[in-house]
């Protein structure tokens, strides 16, 4: 029941094929200079985007950042961790949380945390040195990551240990929410 | 000759599904990424400045607020302490302490700009209860700085607009509610 005129396309489509049957092959050239071109433009733009914050804020795990309205971005600074389980300082846990999220007893000296106190004079020093180098003045700025549920008593006990070890700035992380 | 033999054998790697699945993978990943915008509030610690008045003329000095977050609301009073403690109850007294919505920050913004009309210092000193989580204290500041204020997009040495509102923001644990 086919027409005339599909009669010819089909037959046409047959002469085709014959004839390629008879053809060697092309043989597809990839062209890897675009594709590398293209992935070493990826990779550079990530690698500026992660190398363009001054400082790189990695939570502990299970600490949850609180979100906030704040659109400042973070400056130059030290960081420390504080989560309802542990101070962590330079990658080290430094203090211990009990059960109710407050800071390990035998650790406290008043406000002050000692074993956070020594580590961030020790940092202070260091830091105050290399700023000398630089011909510069240390900022002493500490940024508090701190967790959505850190208790005010705890932030305020890392605030008095690190004024104590001369930092004198603070900032608290936030997560920017949108809008 | 046999060497010869079998360098011509030698093929090249067919790179091009590699190639397809990095394609496809790079922006896959990149889509998948979580990418949190971390932010920053600059605090200070109080200070004490000790040193007397620069000239013989009287320092005149703005009135500075005073806020504390304590378990049931906010507290607001005055750093000369000559106004009574205006008090803003909380907005769901049912939800946990651990949810910073049981408080009610629009009550706190008004409160805020009414206080920023009235020709108050944009220093905010602020203290709370031990237990309050930093969430709250966050979302506190966040309302007291105004939710029109984008300091992020001040330049250097650039003053804030008038819809920030205090700013700048000093922690006074122990200083109490008035």
């Amino acid at each position: 029941m086919t027409t005339e005129a599909e009669q010819a396309f089909i037959a046409r489509k047959a002469a085709k094929r014959e004839g390629r049957r008879g053809m060697q092959e092309e043989k597809a050239i990839l062209g890897m200079t675009s594709l590398m071109d293209a992935i070493t433009i990826i990779v550079t733009y990530l690698l500026k985007n992660y190398g363009s914050d001054p400082v790189v804020i990695a939570p502990t795990q299970g600490q949850k950042v609180p979100l906030s309205k704040a659109d400042t971005p973070i400056q130059d600074g030290v960081p420390i961790y504080v989560s309802e389980r542990a101070i962590t300082f330079a990658e080290k846990r430094v203090v211990q949380m009990d059960e109710t999220g407050q800071i390990d007893p035998a650790a406290l000296q008043g406000h002050l945390i000692g074993p956070l106190y020594d580590l961030l004079a020790e940092e202070a020093d260091k830091a105050k040195q290399m700023s000398e180098g630089k011909g510069e003045e240390w900022e002493g700025r500490i940024i508090l990551v701190g967790d959505q549920n850190l208790k005010f008593s705890v932030l305020v006990d890392v605030m008095y240990t690190a004024g104590r070890a001369e930092f004198r700035e603070y900032a608290f992380c936030v997560v920017q929410q949108n809008g | 000759m046999a060497m010869r033999r079998n360098r011509d054998e030698e093929t090249e790697a067919n790179l091009l599904p590699v190639m397809n699945i990095m394609l496809l993978l790079i922006p896959a990943l990149l889509l998948a990424m979580e990418v949190a915008r971390m932010g920053a509030i600059d605090v200070s610690p109080p200070r004490f400045d000790n040193s007397g008045p620069a000239s013989d003329e009287p320092h005149v000095r703005a009135q500075q607020l005073r806020v504390f977050v304590a378990e049931d609301g906010f507290v607001l009073t005055t750093t000369d302490a000559a106004d009574e403690p205006k008090r803003i109850a909380l907005d769901d007294d049912r939800k946990d302490l651990l949810d910073p919505s049981r408080y009610d920050y629009a009550a706190l913004e008004d409160a805020a700009i009414q206080m920023r009309a009235a020709d108050y210092d944009p220093i905010v000193h602020v203290d709370a209860e031990g237990s309050i989580p930093m969430s709250t204290l966050v979302a506190t500041l966040d309302a007291l700085r105004g939710s029109r204020c984008h300091l992020g997009r001040l330049g250097p040495g650039e003053e804030p607009p008038p819809e920030c509102l205090f700013w700048s923001v000093i922690v006074e644990p122990g200083s109490g509610h008035g």
